[in-house]
C-alpha cells in the first residue's frame, strides 16, 4: 500500500483554500452585479461583499487570504464589467481584501467574534469608498465634486460594512462549529534540495 | 488571560477610534466642499447661446413636483417648468448634461418623452438629478449642469 502524499501547498495554501478563495472572489463579483437591493444608499452592497470576504478569510484562516480574494475579484471585475473606472476598478476590490487581512492579523483571526467582525467589515467597506475617492482624484475629477455627499457615504459605508461583518461572523461561527474552518498552522513549504 | 482580553479590547477601541476619525474627516471634507460649491448652477443653452442660468435656490423657488421611482419619492421642479422659466417653449429635444461622476453624464430626451413627471430632483449632495417614471434607474443623470435645447 502506497503512503498518502503530503498535500501540495502554494504560499502555504492548500488546494481547498485556493478553491475557497477563487469561489469567494467569483461570488463577490456576482453578488455586486446581481444581488441588488433597491435601497439607493451608497455602500449598501457592503452587506454581501463584506460578509463574503469575511467568510472567505474566516474559512481559509491564513494571513493573505483577504488580499488574494480582493486581487482575484478585482481581476474578475475588470474582465466582466470595467465600467467608467476601467482597470482602476480592480483597486476597489483589492483594497477591502487588504484591509480585511490587516484586521485578521490585528485581531488574531477572531472573526467569529461579532464585534471584531463588524469592525473588520466596516473598515474594509470604508477602504472601498476611500479607493473610489482616490480613483476619482486620479481621474482628474475636482475634489469639491467628489467630496459632496462624502459624509453620508462614509457613514453608510461604515454601517453596511459592519452589518456585512456581523452576518459574516454568524456564518463563520456556524462553520467553525461544523469543523469547516481549518485552524491548523500552515503546512511547511518543502525544503529545497541541496547538492 | 485578563491581559490578553484587555489588549483585545484596546485594539477594538483603537479600531473604532480610527473609523470614527475617517468618518469625521469625510464629513469635514463634505462640509468644506458644500461651502465652496454654493455656486452650483444649472444652465439652459441652445447651442452656444446661454438662455438662462439657475442656482439651486432659483430651482428651489420653483413649484416642486413629486414622482415615485423604485419606491423612492423624487422631488423637484419639472424639467418643462425649468425650460419655460428660461423662455423655452418649443423644442424638439433636450440634451441633459451632468458631471458624469457616477453615471454616463448625459441623456437626450425628445419632446414627446418629456412629461410633467420628468423632474430635476434635489439630491442630498446639493445638486439636482434628472429622473422620471419612464427613465430607467441606470439612465438617470446626476449632478445636472446643463440643459441644451434643440
Amino acid at each position: 500500500m502506497r503512503a498518502a502524499e503530503p498535500a501540495r501547498t502554494v504560499w502555504g495554501l492548500s488546494l481547498r483554500s485556493r478553491i475557497v478563495i477563487a469561489l469567494i472572489a467569483a461570488m463577490i463579483v456576482t453578488a455586486k452585479f446581481y444581488l441588488r437591493i433597491p435601497l439607493h444608499v451608497p455602500g449598501h452592497s457592503g452587506i454581501f461583499w463584506m460578509a463574503l470576504l469575511l467568510i472567505g478569510v474566516g474559512i481559509v484562516h491564513r494571513p493573505g487570504a483577504g488580499t488574494l480574494i480582493g486581487f482575484l475579484s478585482g481581476l474578475l471585475a475588470i474582465a466582466v464589467l470595467p465600467g467608467r473606472e476601467g482597470i482602476l476598478i480592480g483597486l476597489k476590490y483589492f483594497a477591502p481584501g487588504l484591509v480585511m487581512d490587516v484586521m485578521w492579523i490585528t485581531f488574531a483571526g477572531r472573526f467569529d467574534k461579532a464585534a471584531v467582525a463588524m469592525l473588520a467589515g466596516a473598515a474594509a467597506n470604508i477602504a472601498k469608498l476611500s479607493t473610489s475617492y482616490v480613483i476619482g482624484l486620479l481621474a482628474g475629477i475636482p475634489h469639491g465634486y467628489l467630496a459632496l455627499g462624502l459624509g453620508v457615504a462614509a457613514t453608510s459605508h461604515l454601517v453596511f460594512g459592519a452589518l456585512g461583518g456581523w452576518v459574516g461572523s454568524i456564518v463563520v461561527r456556524r462553520l467553525d462549529r461544523t469543523g469547516v474552518i481549518d485552524r491548523r498552522p500552515p503546512s511547511p513549504q518543502p525544503e529545497a534540495k541541496t547538492a | 488571560m485578563l491581559d490578553r482580553l484587555d489588549q483585545q479590547t484596546k485594539r477594538i477601541l483603537l479600531a473604532v477610534l480610527a473609523l470614527v476619525l475617517i468618518a469625521g474627516s469625510a464629513w469635514a471634507l463634505d462640509l468644506t466642499a458644500r461651502k465652496k460649491s454654493e455656486r452650483y448652477e444649472v444652465s439652459v443653452t441652445s447651442g452656444d447661446d446661454v438662455l438662462a442660468t439657475f442656482s439651486l435656490e432659483d430651482l428651489k423657488a420653483m413649484e416642486a413636483r413629486r414622482v415615485l421611482m423604485q419606491g423612492q419619492l423624487q422631488e423637484g421642479p419639472a424639467l418643462l417648468d425649468v425650460l419655460a422659466a428660461a423662455g423655452v417653449e418649443d423644442f424638439n429635444s433636450v440634451m441633459i448634461y451632468g458631471m458624469g461622476l457616477r453615471d454616463e453624464g448625459q441623456i437626450t430626451l425628445s419632446r414627446a418623452e418629456i412629461s410633467e413627471e420628468v423632474l430635476l430632483d434635489f439630491a442630498a449632495r446639493g445638486t439636482v438629478k434628472l429622473c422620471g417614471p419612464d427613465i430607467a434607474w441606470a439612465d438617470r443623470v446626476r449632478d445636472v449642469e446643463r440643459l441644451d435645447v434643440r
